[in-house]
């Protein structure tokens, strides 16, 4: 199924609907018909979208889609493409599928997501990974891929999965981090690590500056596991398959503010 | 054991006309990995010491193959190790106790599953603890692994392995003029077996001295030896040897499927028919309980392909 955004519509939209299962149990006419709930109240999907039915099991969003918030975020399973920008909340939930977001993400993409695989192509906004407003935790497992660069507050209270950024991120990088690991190959901001009790972030970079209560383990560590990490990056993305190996690392271990045993690691110079 | 009836010959030595006798036993592929062949081979020499019988050592071990940096997940040197036991709950009791015991405690190495099954078994699930809550889980994909602090760094265990069934106890017994020609017949059908994959032989270096009966006269023994084949003992019990035998060897193989025991007893047979009655090997025989006991059966004719 092919869904082509006819214009960008004034009101914020909830597309979690908007899965593979949904659309493509459903004829053109039906789906047409069926509601999609909006700031300004619900709008028929024939009315967003130039609908085109398609053999593919791929479902395949074109347009910009800012004020789209939730895309994907009932997929269960299945695969969505979408052409074009995503307002918030992309992924949000998301247990299992893969969905490819090629632009923008608005803020929270991933929160609260639980498994599958995102792919950002292009940059991601504050708290990705996050947790929701008022939850306990963060991301609870899956993949999350952002080609580009990624805002503040990545992984906050993550409790499982992996969130690769190949750009540069902003500040309080795995703030309150439970669990999980956080891969940043580009530059990265302060406070990265704060309040965080457990969890692996990996950095390409050894210029950070880490509060006092990182402690810096010394010496070096060759850190076998970070080799199943790497393989596992490399399935995630073709465009993350030169990255090179790094396994042998420093390590600092907080945040002892609140008696983390929580991971950043560096590479060794 | 069944009485032949009567044999064919290939190159001088005879094939009775018997079979192998074979159980149904759960397995499991391990992979241990360490800094260099060196080290991964101490780690699994160590895991599949004391495994030779279920009888008395709860498991059957042994190593499998060499596996390249390439091909092991942590791009590291490794071996492979199958694991034979009766039950699921046998084979993940034996895991844990010799990962623990022999690969935990060997410097540099790490260990994962090698093999994919719908059971789920402990590999590192209970390693973990020695970790005295400093152990940390690292999921990746779908596998869980463990991360258990030790002296020289860090532990890396996948949390969990699978059983698949498999065939235990596949085997035949060689017999010849001498000792030490048995023996050479003993070692080319294990060189010719030894490259075939999915499969052990779990015997010291694979061969086997001290074929067994079920029982003894001790009650408390649940094995002993098969007199009839102890060419020391020919005119004081029933014997199932020749006149001109002086010494029986045995190769027993444990494999993940029918076929690999089938490929693995012809590759040894044909090994060992090529040293022929020139080099003193006069017959090809084959242990079994008359049927009674094991699932599967090997005939030594089909297996030649007499």
């Amino acid at each position: 199924m092919k869904l082509t955004l006819k214009e960008i519509p004034q009101a914020r939209v909830d597309a979690s609907q908007l899965t593979p299962r949904f659309c493509h149990k459903q004829s053109v006419k039906t789906l047409a018909a069926c509601m999609l709930k909006t700031s300004q109240g619900e709008m028929a999907l024939g009315e967003l979208f130039d609908i085109k039915d398609d053999p593919s099991e791929i479902l395949v969003l074109d347009g910009n889609f800012e004020k789209f918030d939730y895309l994907g975020a009932q997929m269960t399973t299945g695969h969505i493409v979408v052409h074009g920008s995503v307002g918030d909340y992309a992924g949000a939930t998301l247990s299992g599928g893969q969905l490819d977001i090629h632009g923008n993400a608005g803020s929270y993409s991933a929160c609260a997501m639980s498994g599958g695989t995102i792919v950002i192509d292009g940059n991601a906004r504050d708290r990705t990974g996050g947790a929701r407003r008022g939850a306990v935790c963060g991301m609870l497992g899956g993949n999350v891929v952002v080609l580009g660069h990624a805002g503040d507050r990545t992984g906050d209270s993550m409790r499982r999965g992996l969130i690769v950024v190949r750009g540069d991120n902003g500040d309080y990088c795995a703030s309150k981090m439970k669990a999980g690991t956080i891969v940043i190959l580009g530059t990265n901001g302060n406070h990265t690590g704060y309040g965080m009790k457990r969890g692996t972030v990996l950095l390409n970079t050894s210029e950070v500056q880490f509060g006092d209560t990182f402690v810096k383990q010394p010496g070096s560590y060759n850190m076998e596991f970070l080799v199943l990490v790497f393989k596992h990056i490399y399935r995630l993305s073709t465009q993350l398959q030169s990255l090179p190996m790094q396994k042998l690392v420093c390590r600092w271990i907080g945040d002892l503010a609140v008696g983390g045993k929580g991971e950043i690691l560096t590479p060794c110079i | 054991m069944s009485n032949p009836i009567e044999g064919i010959t290939l190159n001088g030595v005879e094939i009775e006309n018997t079979f192998a006798e074979a159980f149904a036993m759960k397995a499991t592929r391990i992979i241990i990995t360490a800094i260099n062949y060196k080290w991964a081979h101490y780690a699994a020499n160590t895991m599949v010491g004391f495994a030779t019988s279920v009888i008395g050592c709860g498991a059957e071990a042994g190593i499998e193959r060499q596996y390249k940096p390439t091909e092991t997940p942590d791009g590291r040197p490794g071996v492979s190790v199958l694991l034979f036991a009766i039950s699921t709950q046998d084979l993940s009791t034996q895991l844990t106790r010799r990962v623990a015991q022999c690969v935990l405690t060997c410097p540099t190495s790490a260990v994962f599953a090698g093999i994919d099954g719908d059971e789920k078994i402990a590999l590192g699930h209970y390693v973990r603890y020695f970790g005295d809550g400093y152990q940390t889980a690292k999921l990746i994909g779908d596998k869980r692994y463990w991360r258990i602090p030790v002296m020289d760094g860090e532990f890396l265990c996948e949390a969990h392995s699978t059983a698949v069934p498999a065939v235990g106890g596949g085997n035949f017994l060689i017999f010849a003029h001498s000792s030490s020609q048995a023996l050479q017949a003993c070692e080319a059908a294990i060189d010719s077996i030894s490259d075939l994959p999915n499969l052990i032989m779990p015997f010291p270096g694979g061969g086997v001295r001290s074929g067994s009966k079920v029982g003894s006269r001790y009650k408390n023994l649940t094995a002993s030896t098969h007199e009839q084949y102890c060419p020391t003992l020919k005119g004081m019990v029933p014997t199932k040897l020749r006149p001109d035998t002086a010494a029986v060897m045995e190769i027993v193989i444990d494999a993940l499927d029918v076929q690999d025991i089938i490929d693995a007893m012809r590759a040894g047979i044909l090994a060992v028919c090529e040293l022929g009655l020139s080099e003193g090997i006069t017959t090809i025989t084959a242990g079994n309980y008359g049927g009674q006991l094991g699932k599967y059966q090997f005939h030594l004719w089909e297996i030649v392909g007499a």
